[in-house]
C-alpha cells in the first residue's frame, strides 16, 4: 500500500505541476493583480476528497515549494504557503458542514486562499490600506471556485472508483 | 431507475449550503468595498518601500527613482495630479499595468518588490493614525 501511495503522490505532484506551467502560458486576460485561475487546485480537491485532508496539506506544500522554484521565486512561495494553509484548513472544515457541495467548499477555499495571502502582504507591506482590496480578491476567488469547483466534480465522478 | 441515476450523475447538485457561501462572500466584499469609498481626492503621495514611507505632493510633476532589495528598480511618475508606476524591472509588470491613481486611498502595489504607493489627503490621513 505504501509504495502505492508514493507513486499516486508522485503522479499528482507531476500533473499539478504541468497545470501551473500550462496556467502560466496562457495570455493574462484581466490585468487585476492577484487574480489566478488555479489549475492546478483541481488535483488538491481531488486528494481531498479522495484521501481527506492531511493528504491534502501534505501534497500542497509540495507542490508550492517545488512550483515556486520552477515558476515564481522564493517571494512567490511565502505568499503561496500562506494562501495554501488557509485554503486547506478552511476547506476541511467546510468539506465536514452537511448541505455543502464541492462547489461550495472550493469557494470557500478560493476566497481564504485569497485571504491567506493579503494577510501575507499586509505584514510585508506594513500598510492596512492593502486590505481594501480584499473585495476584487474576494468576488475573484469566489468566480475561480465555482470554475474549479465544477472541474473537481465532473473528474472525481468519474475518477473515484479508480483511484 | 438506474438510467434515471447515471443522468442525475451528471448534474451538479447546488445545495444550500453552496448558496450560503456565495451570499456571505459577496457581502462580506460589499461591506469592505464600503469601508474603503472614502474616496476624495487626495492631495499627497505616499510611497512606501520596505516600511519605510516617503512623502510627496500630489500637485508637483516629479519622477521617482526607488530601488528595493535583491536589484529591485521601480520609476514612479507624478504627472498633471496623477501618480503611476512608469517602470520597474519586476517579473510580473502588474504594477506598470496599473491605471494612473490620484483619489484618496487608491494604491499601486508591486508585490516582488515591496512597493507601495498610495494617494492620501492630508485632512484624512489623521484618523488613520
Amino acid at each position: 500500500m505504501r509504495t502505492k501511495k508514493i507513486t499516486q503522490m508522485g503522479l499528482f505532484l507531476a500533473t499539478a505541476l504541468v497545470l501551473s506551467y500550462l496556467e502560466s502560458l496562457l495570455p493574462v486576460v484581466i490585468a487585476v493583480p492577484g487574480v489566478k485561475i488555479g489549475l492546478a487546485n483541481i488535483i488538491t480537491m481531488l486528494l481531498l476528497y479522495q484521501y481527506g485532508g492531511r493528504r491534502a496539506f501534505l501534497f500542497m506544500v509540495v507542490r508550492v515549494v517545488l512550483s515556486g522554484f520552477l515558476f515564481s521565486g522564493m517571494a512567490g512561495i511565502v505568499y503561496s504557503l500562506a494562501g495554501g494553509i488557509c485554503c486547506i484548513v478552511v476547506m476541511e472544515l467546510i468539506r465536514k458542514i452537511p448541505y455543502c457541495s464541492i462547489l461550495g467548499v472550493s469557494m470557500a477555499g478560493a476566497v481564504s486562499h485569497n485571504f491567506g495571502q493579503i494577510l501575507v502582504a499586509w505584514l510585508v507591506m506594513a500598510n492596512s490600506h492593502i486590505l481594501y482590496y480584499f473585495p476584487v480578491l474576494c468576488i475573484s476567488g469566489l468566480i475561480t471556485g465555482i470554475l474549479i469547483g465544477l472541474l473537481s466534480d465532473i473528474l472525481w465522478k468519474r475518477l473515484k472508483n479508480i483511484l | 431507475m438506474k438510467n434515471m441515476n447515471s443522468k442525475r450523475n451528471k448534474q451538479h447538485t447546488i445545495l444550500i449550503g453552496d448558496i450560503v457561501i456565495l451570499i456571505a462572500g459577496l457581502l462580506i466584499s460589499l461591506i469592505v468595498l464600503l469601508c474603503g469609498i472614502s474616496r476624495k481626492a487626495g492631495d499627497r503621495v505616499e510611497i512606501t518601500v520596505n516600511g519605510k514611507v516617503e512623502i510627496y505632493a500630489l500637485a508637483d510633476d516629479e519622477t521617482i527613482p526607488i530601488s528595493s532589495k535583491q536589484n529591485g528598480y521601480n520609476e514612479v511618475v507624478i504627472e498633471d495630479g496623477k501618480v503611476y508606476m512608469k517602470e520597474a524591472n519586476c517579473r510580473d509588470q502588474i504594477c506598470v499595468r496599473h491605471k494612473a491613481i490620484s483619489k484618496n486611498g487608491e494604491s499601486i502595489i508591486c508585490l516582488p518588490h515591496g512597493v507601495y504607493v498610495e494617494v492620501v489627503s492630508s485632512q484624512e490621513k489623521e484618523i488613520d493614525n
